[in-house]
């Protein structure tokens, strides 16, 4: 165990529970300053907490581990793909932000079953981003334990590891609430970012030079400097999936679409929409860079070793202190997606549970003491999952999250801008497409029907159809049309 | 920037039309394999993508300067 890193990573997230605590200090006892900031977020730490929410330990670890067996064209879908999600921030953040300050909406859930009228479709909507963020939650700490138990050596077991990150992630998002989480994202963000360049700027040196370890790659496996890349992964179609996939499953997020109420206004969406480009520019770069250079120094890796070629990397180039560092940033991705899940899980399981069945007249200070005790509730939970061999309904839920959660776009603009559309359209938008899902998941639809595309395309297509179909044979819901004006 | 072309920038169909545009570009289907024109040693993929981003954030500048406004959007 090196001293110094160690000695760094405490300081870390010393770092982190001192601005929940002062977050705080100025925090009120309802639940809107707890789950939605009282609506005060403004562009700066709005756009850095949208960044870092939205980039998880997937982008640190999963990036690298793609483009070291797929090669550089991983950058285009993923970077490209986050960055034109971007236009979401108009098409929904707007909206969603305006219909928030006027009605005082806090869930996804909340606004989608209010605006059309129908207790039905706000379950079968809450439903839908409970199960496929709750995995995702626990996965965070999987990651935590690991990336701990490799910071130490093994000194530190991975369960133990588990229980540190749960912990003080649980102590700030209880202390602070949203404004803890988006602040504490601003340092995590700028960590994320710094120790990626260093990265970079590491490895590229041991390899003889930036241009150098490019023209290497190059010259050593062409494959993996074009399309269709290793394994051929990239053809047209799975290229326009990708795409199609971001820019239509990243704002179902509840832990992205929550935010756009905490927004201070318009301006600060505005600006986080203009500097998601550049951001997704840089920061989708520098995994995959080391990952596709990973090749050069440890070429023939199976299996899920890809997955630690980051790390590996950097132990290869740098004293061990500095891997402390690099996995420091791997903790603010994991950390900075973990506590926007909890959080908007515990407003969901507030709002549209706790308030709306079981205590309807519940003050602002009861929900938000109410909304405490969940946040600890599903840290344990989460805890107990990662804690625990569930393995497979983990890997089937996580593998799905994207495109189960992407069902829920059409739906969702629909809603916003949509006069004709019916609660009854809606449901059976979102149920036609998570079970033609399933029917692709399990093979009960034959691939081939997706003709070369990730099911995305179909399941979305389905939905769309659906949704417009049911909603002219189906009366429109007033709140509906008002919500469309 | 004259008349002609705020108006331009106000209206949606013309911002439809540019994202469009922009997303059908990023599905370069011309030059599937192309490993250059590169830079710093970097292929054409790298390269072709960020330029893409490039484009990307001007837009979104001319955009939300020109369109989204706080209070009204553009003409249809």
């Amino acid at each position: 165990m090196n001293a110094l890193s160690v000695g760094l990573f405490i300081v870390y997230l010393g770092s982190l529970l001192a601005i929940g605590f002062l977050t705080w200090r100025v925090s009120h006892k309802t639940s809107e300053d707890y789950f939605v900031a009282s609506r005060s977020i403004g562009p700066v730490v709005l756009f850095l907490s949208l960044a870092a929410t939205n980039f998880s330990a997937f982008t640190f670890f999963g990036f690298a581990g793609a483009a070291y067996n797929f090669g550089l064209a991983y950058y285009g879908i993923m970077a490209f793909g986050t960055g034109f999600m971007a236009i979401s921030f108009y098409i929904v953040g707007r909206k969603v932000w305006r219909l928030g300050k006027e009605h005082g909406y806090i869930t996804p859930p909340e606004l989608i079953g209010d605006r059309m009228n129908s207790d039905s479709l706000r379950i079968i909507f809450l439903a839908v981003m409970v199960v496929f963020t709750l995995p995702y939650l626990a996965t965070q700490a999987i990651g935590g334990g690991i990336a701990i138990n490799q910071l130490t050596d093994g000194e530190v077991s991975y369960e133990l590891g588990a229980v540190i990150v749960t912990a003080v992630i649980l102590v700030y998002v209880t202390v602070g609430g949203m404004r803890a989480d988006a602040y504490t994202d601003v340092l995590q963000g700028v960590l994320m970012l710094v120790t990626l360049l260093a990265a970079v700027g590491i490895v590229s040196a041991g390899l003889g030079g930036f241009s150098e370890a490019n023209s290497r790659l190059a010259l050593e496996f062409p494959e993996l400097v074009t399309r269709p890349g290793g394994r051929e992964l990239f053809t047209p179609q799975i290229w326009i999936s990708y795409m199609v996939l971001w820019t239509l499953c990243d704002p179902m997020f509840p832990q992205l679409f929550s935010r756009f109420y905490a927004a201070r206004d318009e301006r600060s969406i505005r600006i986080s929409m203009i500097m998601y480009a550049p951001m997704t520019a840089v920061m989708f770069l520098l995994p995959v860079l080391i990952g596709a250079w990973g090749n050069l120094e440890f070429p023939g890796l199976t299996g899920k070793e890809p997955d630690n070629i980051l790390p590996m990397m950097v132990d290869q180039f740098a004293p061990s202190w500095v891997l402390g560092i690099m996995l420091s940033g791997a903790f603010a991705a994991l950390m900075s997606t973990a506590d926007s899940q909890l959080l908007v899980l515990s407003s969901m399981l507030t709002r549209d549970v706790y308030k709306k069945w079981l205590k309807k007249g519940a003050s602002a200070k009861e929900e938000f003491v109410v909304g405490k005790l969940i946040v600890v509730v599903l840290a344990f939970l989460g805890l107990g999952l990662a804690l625990t061999s569930v393995e497979t309904l983990f890997e089937t839920l996580t593998k799905t999250t994207f495109t189960g959660l992407a069902v829920l776009f059409p739906t969702t603009v629909a809603v916003l801008y949509w006069k004709r559309v019916t609660k009854w359209g809606c449901i059976g938008s979102i149920l036609a497409g998570e079970l033609t899902y399933v029917g692709f998941y399990y093979g009960i639809i034959p691939g081939g029907a997706a003709l070369g595309f990730l099911p995305v395309i179909p399941v979305v297509a389905v939905s769309v159809v659906v949704l417009v179909a049911v909603s002219y044979l189906t009366a429109p819901s007033l709140k509906g049309a008002e919500s469309a004006k | 920037m004259e008349a002609g072309g705020v108006k331009l920038l106000r209206n949606k169909w013309f911002w439809a039309m540019a994202f469009g545009t922009l997303f059908v570009f990023s599905i370069d289907l011309w030059a599937w394999d192309w490993v250059g024109p590169s830079l710093f040693g970097l292929p054409y993929i790298i390269v072709y993508t960020a330029a893409l981003e490039a484009v990307l954030f001007v837009l979104f500048l001319l955009f939300a300067k020109y369109y989204w406004t706080s209070s009204e959007e553009g003409s249809g």
